[in-house]
């Protein structure tokens, strides 16, 4: 058997082109070694030393000199793309992205806010992997968990309770709801002694110290809840359920049996209260988030609550004689 | 025979004096024009009240511990605001004819539907913490400010 008909059968397979365009030549054995000594330049080198060697023999027997030359040049620049593209590949080779990362900002019901790059959330805990000692870079488990990273913002839930001084309750009240309405707000609840008003999250700050000006404010209560992760949740689970309701949609219509379609419709149904439930989760999320709820109490703090929130009190007697409950009473 | 006599009576002069000063208000204060004061108060050490319903009181206290000014403005502000629920309207500073400096403090509060003001005047001397107050619906005690202010300006406090 000749070389040429060996090349031919295969005994040479270039089975692939690098990304530089150069052609690649994988020998079975080279791709072994290539495995060994990826990293070193020198191992490299000594298994183009070996194959030189081992071609120049089979060459200069079969097609003399000049044959030799040209296959032993092609062979050394093939070698040199090969090793000068074989970080390029390892780097091209890294795992993909989860596949809700790049759809997770166009999924129905996510915010425009989750395509900002601004702010990033990457879960490391989903990498898997352990965090890398201290002055050491950990390369590829920083390269994984930047392709787990998604680009997104906080959502954040705005909330407050006022507790402000029972005096002109009803002139105050109706000022709570106006201010409410000026911001690009709605009341929500009215009462006696309660009111609750949304205003846009963006005007939270601005709402407080409109409030502070109608009256005193005895107590705030103000909180900031972050739902981001369940927020991402949501949106991951509903498309998925719209993506898995969308396939078994398309499985109706080739069922072959009555029992097939209606375990497929039954399926069905049942993905639609699920894919209801999580819109309904996320449009309540959505509202949460774009409008802060603040509650403003007119009443004084009870006994109880005074004992919970620990009201500092001194211990002179007659501090506690004051108001107007002992003055006007005359009898 | 004579000396003791004489001891007896001086003995007798400096007791009745002790009892007549221990006896005496340490403070003095009058009723404006319109006002009928109250006998027999329990709380307070006087009291009066107009036609109106706005009532007028004066307590002075035994100024122990010893405290500042500032202290006791702060404990009544945090009382009646953290406690009382009621709304701090103003503070400001008050004199006596006197000379005696002290502060005022306005607070408002609803009683049921009814929105009324409620103040206190503070002086604090050595001895006494005196308290000077005011309340009554916000109509009439705003009808009655200058009186209000005529009062605080004449009290006599030790």
């Amino acid at each position: 058997m000749s070389v040429k008909n060996n090349l031919l059968s295969g005994w040479i397979k270039p089975d692939r082109m690098s990304l530089a365009g150069v052609p690649c030549v994988n020998f079975p054995w080279l791709a072994r070694a290539r495995e060994t000594y990826d990293e070193s330049p020198l191992g490299l080198w000594a298994i183009a030393a070996v194959a030189w060697e081992e071609v120049v023999h089979v060459l200069d027997t079969a097609y003399g000199r000049v044959a030799k030359t040209w296959v032993a040049t092609g062979l050394s620049v093939s070698l040199l793309a090969c090793g000068a593209t074989s970080k390029m590949q390892m780097a091209a080779s890294a795992p993909p992205p989860p596949p809700g990362a790049e759809q997770l900002a166009s999924a129905p019901g996510a915010p425009k806010q989750m395509a900002d790059p601004g702010l990033r959330m990457a879960d490391a805990s989903s990498s898997g992997s352990k965090p890398a000692p201290p002055g050491e870079a950990p390369r590829v488990e920083s390269d994984k968990l930047a392709s787990d990273a998604i680009s997104v913002k906080k959502v954040l839930i705005y909330t407050a309770t006022l507790q402000m001084a029972v005096f002109d309750v009803e002139k105050a009240l109706a000022r709570v709801e106006s201010l409410a309405k000026d911001l690009g707000g709605f009341l929500a609840l009215r009462s006696d002694k309660q009111i609750t008003i949304r205003v846009p999250s963006s005007r939270f700050e601005d709402a407080i110290s409109g409030l502070a000006v109608h009256g005193d404010i005895l107590h705030r209560d103000v909180k900031v809840e972050d739902v981001t992760e369940q927020y991402l949740d949501i949106s991951l689970r509903l498309r998925n359920a719209r993506q898995v309701r969308e396939r078994i949609a398309q499985l109706l219509s080739s069922a072959k049996s009555v029992e097939d379609s209606l375990k497929i419709e039954r399926e069905l149904e049942r993905l639609s209260a699920e894919i209801e439930r999580l819109e309904g989760r996320l449009k309540y999320l959505q509202d949460q988030a774009k409008f802060s709820t603040i509650t403003v109490v007119f009443q004084p703090l009870r006994e109880s609550e005074m004992k919970r929130e620990r009201v500092f009190q001194l211990p002179f007697p007659w501090l506690s004689q004051l108001g107007l409950g002992r003055l006007l009473n005359l009898d | 025979m004579l000396p003791l006599q004489n001891f007896l009576r001086v003995l007798a002069f400096l007791l009745s004096s002790g009892v007549l000063v221990s006896c005496s208000s340490p403070f003095r204060v009058t009723a404006p024009q319109g006002f009928v004061v109250l006998k027999d108060q329990a709380l307070y050490d006087y009291r009066a009240t107009s036609a109106d319903g706005v009532v007028l009181a004066v307590r002075s206290i035994k100024h122990d511990p010893k405290g500042d000014i500032d202290f006791w403005v702060q404990a009544i502000r945090n009382r009646m605001r953290g406690v009382s629920g009621y709304a701090l309207l103003a503070t400001k500073p008050v004199s006596t004819r006197g000379g005696l400096k002290g502060v005022s403090m306005r607070f408002g509060h609803d009683e049921g539907r009814t929105s009324y003001l409620y103040d206190i005047n503070l002086f604090v001397t050595e001895k006494y913490l005196h308290l000077i107050e005011f309340g009554g619906t916000k109509e009439e005690l705003v009808r009655l400010d200058k009186q209000v202010a005529w009062v605080v300006h004449t009290f006599e406090g030790v």
